[in-house]
């Protein structure tokens, strides 16, 4: 009973102490802790080990309809992303087309391009037109631009909607130069199954064409306006019988992949000895394509 | 009570103690508290009602203690709970239950689950109103949140050591008849040889 009582107090003692200072530990408690360590440390691992089986082999009940769940939830996570995607992609053409419209300095008219003629004889796109009321003022023979160069020009309208002559097209003709070198000369399309090609033609075999050369706009007949990049050239040869340089130009732009344009409404302005030294003036009437 | 059974148990309950410091590492629920079963087992089977065995089975007040003490402070040591704190409250409940042995039998699952339901509210209630009792008497009050905190954990603590003690106290059983031979076996067993 004594010892009992003794033990009892022991403890009340030990507790009285540990309350004052939680921190203090004796040397027994130390040896204690030592000896129990690594006793625990393997029932630790053990358990560790037991958790593991049991997790990754016998409690998969909810994995298949995890699964499940994930599968649906990444497939329209996959369907936000390419939508997402596409959205981008339009708005940086869409910003893309808006330089181009800053740096034209006339109205405009955007439109996006809703079909492709499948014939490899005649190159064209169909546009719907989204100018509102400045669609009405377009007419055949406006030049189609988009962001990196020129399309071509309308060929023929029918209320909101336009078909366009590509620059590759065969029927196509458009007073072009390089002005690397200064050499000017017409830029015809050419029927070819699988490419989008032009040739420029009437530029003399003295010239100094070489491949990779820029080719663009003159800006002479009034038609187009100056300087809009149409192509790069890609081969050049000289023909014994001819006086001319046979040229290979490759549109700057890839036409399967277009799809808003813009097209270019009032005539280009004249040349200007000033341009570049005043602040561009916006051009009005942008609609902006569905 | 012999010493091989004493020192069998002690072992046991430290093993069990370590078993679910182990285990609560592992999980982020409540884990049995088998030192505490250990415990239990041993304040309720440290007597022979009757019978020429009790003079063996039967343990002193001082040896349960003592090893009450000894489990509760290695569950304090471990646990990180204020050293001494479950070393007197599992003392004085192995002692009470060593009182109540005498006058009750404890045998088959749902007696064992009562008794282990009641000796745990108890055992954890009596934990609680120690700390903060001797924290106020020694000039460390203990806030009445932190009071009612450690109150509220007991539900989920009491319902899996619970369910857990038929398990553990089969385990001991088995391991306890290992450490502790009636008599009456050898006898039997002598006679038997001799016949």
């Amino acid at each position: 009973m004594l010892f009992t009582a003794l033990l009892l107090f022991s403890a009340a003692m030990i507790l009285r102490a540990s309350i004052k200072s939680p921190e203090r530990l004796t040397p027994v408690d130390r040896l204690v802790l030592r000896a129990t360590s690594p006793v625990l440390s393997l029932f630790h691992r053990v358990g560790e080990q037991l958790t593991g089986v049991w997790s990754n082999y016998l409690a998969l009940v909810g994995v298949k309809r995890d699964n499940e769940r994930l599968r649906t939830e990444n497939a329209v996570l996959s369907s936000q992303l390419t939508r997402l995607s596409q959205l981008a992609a339009r708005a940086e053409r869409l910003e893309q087309l808006l330089d181009l419209r800053a740096q034209i300095h006339s109205d405009t008219v955007a439109a996006q391009v809703i079909g492709v003629e499948s014939s490899r004889q005649f190159r064209s796109l169909r546009i719907e037109l989204s100018g509102g009321g400045l669609a009405q003022e377009v007419r055949p023979g406006v030049p189609v631009l988009a962001a990196g160069g020129l399309v071509g020009r309308v060929l023929r309208t029918a209320g909101s909607f336009a078909d366009v002559q590509l620059a590759t097209d065969p029927r196509s003709s458009i007073d072009v130069m390089i002005p690397k070198s200064g050499s000017r000369g017409v830029l015809k399309g050419i029927s070819s199954d699988n490419h989008f090609l032009c040739r420029m033609e009437y530029v003399l075999q003295k010239e100094t064409i070489q491949p990779g050369d820029t080719v663009v706009t003159s800006g002479l007949g009034g038609l187009f306006p100056r300087e809009i990049p149409v192509g790069k050239v890609t081969r050049v040869r000289k023909p014994d019988s001819s006086l001319y340089l046979e040229i290979e130009v490759e549109p700057l732009l890839d036409m399967t992949r277009l799809r808003e344009v813009i097209l270019v409404l009032s005539p280009p302005p004249p040349p200007d000895p000033d341009a570049g030294k005043r602040p561009a003036e916006a051009a009005r009437g942008i609609g902006v394509p569905r | 009570m012999t010493l091989g059974r004493s020192l069998g148990l002690l072992i046991l309950g430290c093993l069990a103690t370590l078993g679910s410091l182990a285990l609560g590492s592992l999980s982020s629920r409540a884990v049995p508290d088998c030192g505490f079963l250990v415990a239990l087992y041993l304040g309720l089977y440290c007597r022979q009602p009757s019978g020429s065995a009790i003079s063996t089975r039967d343990a002193r007040p001082d040896v349960i203690a003592a090893l009450g003490g000894v489990l509760g402070y290695l569950a304090d040591l471990l646990g990180g709970t204020p050293l001494g704190l479950r070393m007197l409250t599992l003392s004085l409940l192995v002692l009470l239950l060593r009182v109540l042995s005498g006058h009750l039998i404890v045998r088959g699952t749902r007696a064992i689950l009562l008794a282990a339901l009641l000796s745990l509210t108890l055992y954890r209630c009596l934990t609680a109103f120690t700390f903060a009792l001797l924290g106020w008497a020694f000039g460390s009050p203990v806030s009445t949140a932190a009071f009612v905190g450690s109150l509220s954990v007991i539900p989920g603590e009491l319902l899996v050591t619970t369910l857990a003690a038929p398990l553990v106290f089969w385990v001991i059983s088995r391991v306890d008849r290992k450490l502790w031979v009636h008599p009456l076996s050898h006898r039997l067993g002598y006679e038997a040889a001799r016949l």
